[in-house]
């Protein structure tokens, strides 16, 4: 069961999906039961498995204290841990199914990948999973301990150190709300009530999709689900009355200073980007611009990487209805980092100059989006989470339109986009190296860190 | 575009079109100008997938020389003779098609995907980056910058330094001492001269494997190699398996690092890829990490712990766990590696593990490029493409004492890394004699 999902893979995800909407438009069918639960089915029988997916609407967002960072993510490991005596794991294995489930900060999912011909028995077992879940003290004693080491492995990790430093200074009082790995004295001290309440607030059929991918049917899948799932049953919208408070927009530029025994020097600059049920529209363009930023023959990539100043220089956003934040990484070495965190800064201000997208540029990143969203189509296991995710933070119509979207923009909606959420607007700039590195630098570390005060 | 391609696509087709149930009758396998082509042509998409196996590997190197292909491939996207400087990257960027080189221990793999109607032109570039690359010195010296970042953060991450760690003990004086991705050292000392020696003695067809998945004809296929790799050399290379690494006796490594937690890998050899243990082999280190992870999970003593599998010329199993109470967690491991030593795993145990094992292989093959690489794993490793088609027979013919036997053959003498706090070391279990 993995937390989060790091930047760099959800960039790669988003790209590889990127044209899917037009595709998907096609191929996909959807209804929604009696009991509210949406299913969206996309056909691909390339190989005879079929991924089921349910995504919940759950995730550190609504974390409303630290005293509840991490809950959703525990409960998540808990609603697997609760399944019967023999556990879900004989269960699935029982079906020949891989499975696994993930949580960040807006969506929690549950997936299994079996042969098609379980489709039906596969969809049973989900359907237990989801509901009358019960959370013993021992199995929780258990659980808990298994999370504690996923926080462990984060924690040990130097770049998850640096993002999570970031994150603090980024979303000031709503940090919780984006912390999905949550803090040890949450896990430890977690109680069954507690893990109940979430449970049953937010795990209703009327706050959750069932994703089906790959060798099944939209009536196969439907008829199944309708049979399995209509024990489930709908309660009162959990997100009517839950008081989430807007992120506090963040005041000022702010750095932060990270020593790790590392080799190389780490720079990651984060910005406050677009809601997707707030601003639709730039979240498109930033996907888009996010591409151009990383695309081998863009000329920052031309700037920053082929004269030698980083090793790499990438950027993401992540599509989130709570603000997603807009990515900026780069890798460098001492010896570079003056100039190439100088370079880095001024490369920031260019983004806002008339012509710094080109015609070019832009047409080579829709190309690549299309191709990617054919070779995205291929795997429909990811294909459910891609859906899943985007389903969860907005809704079905916004990955119907997600390439139909992407043809669309053009310069001027990049150039809005940029002046609405990164020219000159307040960021949080993290550099991550070691302390040696730092004391061997002496003045010129300041010198390197001086433009992004200001 | 998009969507027509989509409406076009036997992507809608009501059954399958990829089956273990049915023979491969799809697949050939032939030679064109000294080239050995192994070739699917799937209509289930309009991607085509392109690998190319470079074959050798470490075997290529010598600690001066390692990671020279690795810059070769990469500084060929500065520019060739036919696609001079920027519209290398350019000619590609208007494809949609992407490349990607994978540095392995036995093989360099140089590929790409794209769309079909895209093959021409990537194909031309794609050779071309490897017939002919410009040697562009500031090219090489970009690719000198990210080689070098990357060989100095296999230490960041514990993950990597643990994997960095074991490489360099468990294969010192073997093939695969050579890092295909070099060392700092030898990063650094590599010359444009170098790369030019090296294309010039080594770019020959028959270390050469192509595998093509996707809908291209035989036709279309023929005539792009013929106007490219069909004009290179042949040369005189043969492949074989590299031997095995086999260790007489047991290490422990041991790096002090402030972390949360403690990382443990331990690699144990196995027999060649292409023996009749091997099956039994693959089939035994999976269930150690099986057993052992249910067990310790459910003791709450770790969030992962596994087997890993070297699946390579030379392959291995191992041991991998993260756990801050390194002793017990260990104990459960060696617990499970002697039950598998004396008790013959029962029948219907294996065939649930076969049917299990129905659903991995159509994952690692649902896309072209997972296809493609599994036809070539089945023909460098285990001596022909055809054989990816029985494997599940292989598994299917397995008995329960022949996983025994593996345990009690393969599963000694392991050399372990371990990484985090001295004082938690589990010296006993890592040193522990079946």
């Amino acid at each position: 069961m993995r937390f989060g999902i790091a930047a760099a893979l959800l960039c790669v995800t988003a790209a590889a999906a990127s044209g899917q909407s037009g595709g998907l438009a096609v191929v996909t069918r959807d209804t929604t039961l009696e009991n509210g639960l949406r299913l969206v089915v996309i056909p691909n029988p390339t190989v005879p498995l079929v991924t089921i997916q349910v995504t919940v609407r759950n995730g550190a967002f609504t974390q409303a204290s630290e005293e509840e960072a991490g809950l959703p993510h525990l409960l998540e490991h808990m609603l697997f841990k609760s399944y019967g005596s023999s556990g879900f794991s004989e269960a699935a294995n029982k079906l020949d199914a891989d499975y696994n489930g993930t949580t960040d900060d807006e969506t929690v999912t549950y997936y299994m990948t079996l042969p098609s011909a379980n489709l039906d028995q596969g969809v049973k077992l989900m359907a237990d999973l989801m509901r009358d879940r019960k959370f013993s003290r021992d199995d929780l004693d258990s659980e808990r301990h298994v999370v504690r080491g996923e926080l462990e492995r984060s924690v040990s990790n130097p770049t998850y150190l640096l993002s999570a430093s970031i994150d603090r200074q980024l979303w000031g009082t709503s940090f919780t709300r984006k912390n999905t790995i949550g803090t040890l004295p949450t896990i430890l001290n977690a109680t069954p009530t507690q893990l109940r309440s979430m449970y049953e607030r937010f795990y209703l059929p009327n706050n959750a999709a069932v994703i089906f991918s790959g060798d099944v049917t939209a009536e196969a899948a439907f008829a199944s689900a309708a049979k399995h799932f209509v024990r489930w049953k709908r309660g009162a919208d959990p997100h009517a009355n839950l008081e989430i408070p807007p992120i506090p927009p963040l005041e000022r530029h702010q750095v932060v200073i990270v020593d790790q025994d590392v080799a190389d020097i780490t720079m990651i600059v984060r910005w406050h980007g677009p809601s997707v049920r707030a601003d639709r529209d730039a979240t498109f363009a930033a996907d888009v611009f996010s591409s151009i930023i990383n695309d081998p023959v863009s000329d920052i990539q031309a700037r920053l990487v082929d004269t030698g100043l980083f090793q790499s220089v990438s950027m993401s956003y992540l599509t989130r209805a709570h603000v997603g934040p807009i990515t900026l990484m780069a890798t460098t070495n001492a010896d570079q980092l003056v100039e190439a965190s100088k370079a880095l800064r001024a490369e920031i201000d260019r983004f806002a100059e008339p012509g710094y997208i080109t015609k070019e540029i832009l047409e080579i990143a829709k190309k690549r989006r299309e191709v990617d969203w054919v070779m995205a189509m291929e795997t429909p296991s990811g294909l459910a989470a891609f859906v899943g995710d985007l389903w969860s933070v907005a809704d079905l119509d916004y990955v119907r339109g997600y390439l139909p979207e992407m043809q669309k923009q053009d310069e001027a909606s990049l150039k809005q986009f940029v002046d609405t959420y990164l020219a000159g607007k307040p960021r949080v700039m993290g550099i991550m190296l070691s302390a040696s590195t730092r004391k061997d630098l002496g003045p010129q570390f300041n010198s390197a860190i001086a433009p992004w005060r200001r | 575009m998009l969507i027509q391609l989509l409406l076009a696509a036997p992507l809608l087709a009501a059954t399958p079109t990829f089956s273990i149930e049915q023979a491969d009758t799809t697949t050939t396998s032939y030679e064109v100008g000294g080239l050995r082509v192994i070739h699917r042509p799937l209509a289930a998409n309009d991607i085509v997938a392109v690998n190319l196996y470079l074959l050798g590997g470490s075997r290529q190197l010598v600690a001066k020389t390692a990671g020279v292909e690795a810059m070769l491939l990469r500084s060929s996207e500065f520019g060739t003779v036919k696609f001079p400087g920027r519209e290398a990257r350019l000619a590609l960027a208007r494809t949609g098609s992407r490349t990607f080189i994978s540095t392995e221990p036995d093989w360099t793999l140089f590929g790409f995907y794209g769309l079909r109607s895209a093959f021409d032109e990537t194909w031309d570039l794609f050779a071309d980056r490897v017939m002919q690359p410009a040697f562009d010195s500031a090219g090489v010296e970009v690719v000198r910058g990210w080689m070098l970042r990357s060989a100095r953060s296999r230490s960041n991450h514990p993950d990597a330094q643990l994997r960095t760690i074991a490489d360099s003990i468990v294969f010192e004086g073997h093939p695969y001492q050579h890092d295909p991705d070099g060392t700092e050292a030898s990063i650094r000392g590599l010359t444009i001269e170098d790369l030019r020696s090296y294309h010039a003695a080594h770019m020959v067809t028959s270390r050469m494997l192509l595998v093509v998945v996707g809908n291209i004809s035989k036709q279309q296929l023929t005539a792009a190699i013929e106007r490219t790799f069909a004009r290179l050399p042949k040369g005189s290379y043969t492949w074989s398996l590299p031997p095995v690494w086999k260790r007489e006796s047991g290490s422990v490594t041991v790096r002090a690092r402030p972390l949360p937690t403690n990382y443990i890998l331990g690699y144990f050899a196995g027999p060649p890829a292409n023996s009749e243990q091997y099956t039994a082999f693959r089939i035994a280190t999976l269930l150690l990490g099986g057993i052992a992870a249910y067990e310790i999970r459910n003791s709450g003593l770790s969030y992962a712990a596994y087997s890993p599998l070297l699946e390579r010329g030379a392959p291995g199993g191992g041991i991998y766990v993260t756990t801050t109470d390194p002793d017990t967690t260990m104990k459960i491991f060696n617990n499970v590696i002697a039950f598998m030593r004396e008790n013959s795993v029962n029948r219907s145990a294996l065939q649930r593990y076969y049917r299990g094992f129905i659903t991995s292989y159509y994952s690692e093959n649902e896309s072209n490029t997972g296809q493609a690489d599994f036809l070539a794993r089945h023909e460098l490793l285990h001596g022909d493409w055809r054989l990816a088609g029985q494997f599940m027979e292989n598994l299917k013919k397995l008995q329960g004492y022949q996983i025994s036997h593996a345990a009690r053959e393969y599963m000694r003498n392991i050399q372990y890394v371990y990484i985090g706090n001295p004082d938690r070391l589990p010296e006993r279990e890592f040193t522990k004699k079946y």
